[in-house]
């Protein structure tokens, strides 16, 4: 395979240490895991965007029909469904930011902070189809919590949770942030225990309060936590919902909370409208390109006004 | 710190807040075990009761009867080929990227990127087409081999933040007693780099364990079920998620949380955050 052959040359490299050899000694390095990733990730990308254009399914072989799967999705009404619940996931990513950023202060200074942040990171380390099991039984419509509610509100509230199509991406989202929590807490921590005691002393000396600490040195010294963990969110938001969709509500009820990804395997489940799926999939791109475009756009205007 | 200002309320408050968000991050755990370990008559009669009968025929039955044992087996083959190859392949990628200048550094690492970001709903079609003309539709090595590739790309970005925050003169001390790239990479950039190769292979395992939609996709016989395709199961034929649903979880969880438990003190997750330059 090539990887082999790219590692001998390195090894030529290694032993007469000069220039044009050095150049492809770290190349060698690299070849193997760029030769597989252009196979099994950057190939099949170039075949999806091509089957994009083409009607296909798994019996006959694909036909171009030219813009026929774009036009047809951006006339369906589930799928601008499908687009709104992706919209709104995104709206999800401040709760799930904002909500470890807070604890993590509030943890930080108390006497038991690694046992609490040790609790509060189990989730974590639970597979999502894991988390959706959870929940499926936690927010039965005759579960735990409903039980709890029914009996604070003598029987009034008793949502469900799961099956109701006005409350369902709710839902999707608390459960998200009950799966994320920990590893925030964990990013938020660490950020906090690498800022200086010295500021928070000289503020409070200056007589600073809570807020203004929090605000004036947490959050700028936080502030490349709060931006990885932000994009990490985004980009699940846009590739990684599949399975806890799938183990929460299977999409339902109707479309109301089939997301993106979902959407794809929902075709490939029917096996007759490829070309539309590789259609979405190429739609899930051209957003989350956008995605990373808003990043690199908010980084050079950060680096332009050295903004935090 | 902070909390010398403090008053008594705000402390009172803060510490509200924080039990508030340990009860309802292990209530739930809570819940869910104790429902795996009733009777499934007695969890249909009562679901929201606590009390009652303790059994650990759920937990039995899934090992057993509903192949979470099998499983779990499955997973354990597909991890022990994926995770070394994920970290194998990535720690090559950051190793030169963080230690060399050569030709084409840029599109590399621009391409290896890129790849972190791609969905992999994407990309699920062409993977599927690939396995069905390499005959490898339903073969967990195929998909071990699959995970390896595809979840190695972050971890080259993490190593490579890892190994940027290495001292120079080490390397440049190997090179002077003459050890050529591959010997500097093996005896002295990986052992140097450990906690941050089990984290990375932790996590690796955990992706992997995690994985549901390529496997269901590349496993569609059901024969050899990973734990996240028999969880997925498990929950397709009993809907309403009762006793043998969570017994399931259950079991299918331990081994991953056991991976943790062991490789916890080499973990350093915080650091993930500074492989992502900004």
């Amino acid at each position: 395979m090539t990887s082999t052959s790219a590692i001998g040359r390195g090894r030529g490299g290694a032993s007469q240490p000069s220039r044009p050899k050095r150049r492809l000694e770290g190349a060698g390095f690299v070849l193997p895991q760029l030769a597989l990733l252009l196979v099994f990730t950057f190939w099949p990308l170039t075949q999806v965007i091509g089957l994009a254009f083409t009607r296909y399914d798994v019996l006959s072989s694909p036909e171009f029909v030219g813009f026929a799967n774009f036009e047809f999705l951006f006339a369906w009404q589930d799928f601008q469904r499908i687009i709104l619940n992706n919209v709104l996931l995104l709206l999800g990513v401040a709760v799930w930011v904002a909500v470890p950023f807070i604890l993590s202060i509030l943890i930080f200074p108390m006497k038991h902070a690694t046992l609490i942040r040790t609790l509060l990171f189990i989730p974590a380390m639970l597979p999502p189809i894991t988390v959706g099991v959870v929940f499926r039984i936690v927010l039965a419509n005759d579960g735990p919590i409903n039980q709890i509610l029914k009996t604070l509100t003598f029987g009034v509230l008793s949502p469900n949770w799961l099956t109701d199509s006005n409350l369902v991406l709710f839902s999707v989202i608390m459960v998200i942030s009950w799966a994320t929590m920990g590893t925030g807490i964990l990013l938020f921590s660490a950020g906090l225990a690498a800022i200086s005691p010295s500021y928070v002393e000289a503020a409070l000396l200056d007589g600073a309060n809570k807020w203004q600490i929090i605000w004036h040195i947490y959050r700028p010294g936080l502030s490349s936590v709060t931006r990885f963990f932000t994009l990490m969110l985004t980009i699940t938001t846009l590739t990684g919902f599949f399975p806890w969709i799938y183990a929460l509500t299977r999409g339902g009820p109707g479309v109301s909370s089939v997301t993106l990804d979902y959407a794809i395997y929902q075709t490939l489940v029917g096996g007759t409208q490829l070309g539309r799926g590789a259609a979405i999939a190429v739609i899930a791109l051209i957003l989350m390109a956008f995605v990373i475009l808003i990043q690199v756009v908010m980084r050079r205007i950060r680096q332009a006004e050295d903004w935090s | 710190m902070l909390s010398r200002m403090d008053s008594k309320w705000s402390r009172i408050l803060s510490g509200g807040i924080v039990l508030l968000a340990l009860a309802v991050v292990v209530g739930p755990l809570l819940w869910v075990v104790r429902v795996s370990l009733r009777p499934v008559d007695e969890f249909i009669l009562a679901p929201t009761s606590l009390g009652g009968t303790w059994t650990f025929e759920n937990i039995i039955e899934a090992v057993t009867v509903g192949e979470m044992g099998f499983a779990i087996l499955n997973s354990l083959i597909v991890i022990s080929v994926g995770a070394p190859l994920a970290v194998l392949l990535g720690s090559m990628s950051g190793f030169a990227l963080a230690r060399f200048k050569f030709l084409g550094r840029g599109i590399a690492a621009g391409l290896i990127s890129t790849a972190i970001f791609l969905p992999v709903a994407a990309i699920v079609i062409p993977l599927f087409n690939l396995a069905l003309s390499l005959r490898m539709v339903n073969s967990l090595i195929w998909l071990a081999v699959i995970y390896g590739i595809i979840f190695s790309s972050w971890v080259a970005l993490f190593l490579r933040s890892y190994f940027l925050q290495l001292p120079t003169e080490v390397f440049e001390a190997a090179q002077v007693d003459g050890a050529g790239s591959i010997r500097t990479f093996v005896s002295v950039a990986l052992p140097m780099a450990k906690p941050a190769l089990a984290t990375a292979f932790v996590l690796s395992c955990f992706i992997q364990w995690s994985e549901l939609l390529i496997a269901l996709l590349l496993l569609p016989n059901g024969d050899t079920p990973t734990v996240a395709l028999g969880i997925a199961q498990f929950s397709t034929q009993y809907r309403s998620g009762g006793p043998q649903t969570a017994a399931a979880m259950i079991v299918g969880v331990l081994p991953i949380l056991l991976i943790f438990l062991v490789g916890q003190r080499w973990l350093r997750v915080g650091s993930l955050a500074g492989s992502v330059k900004d």
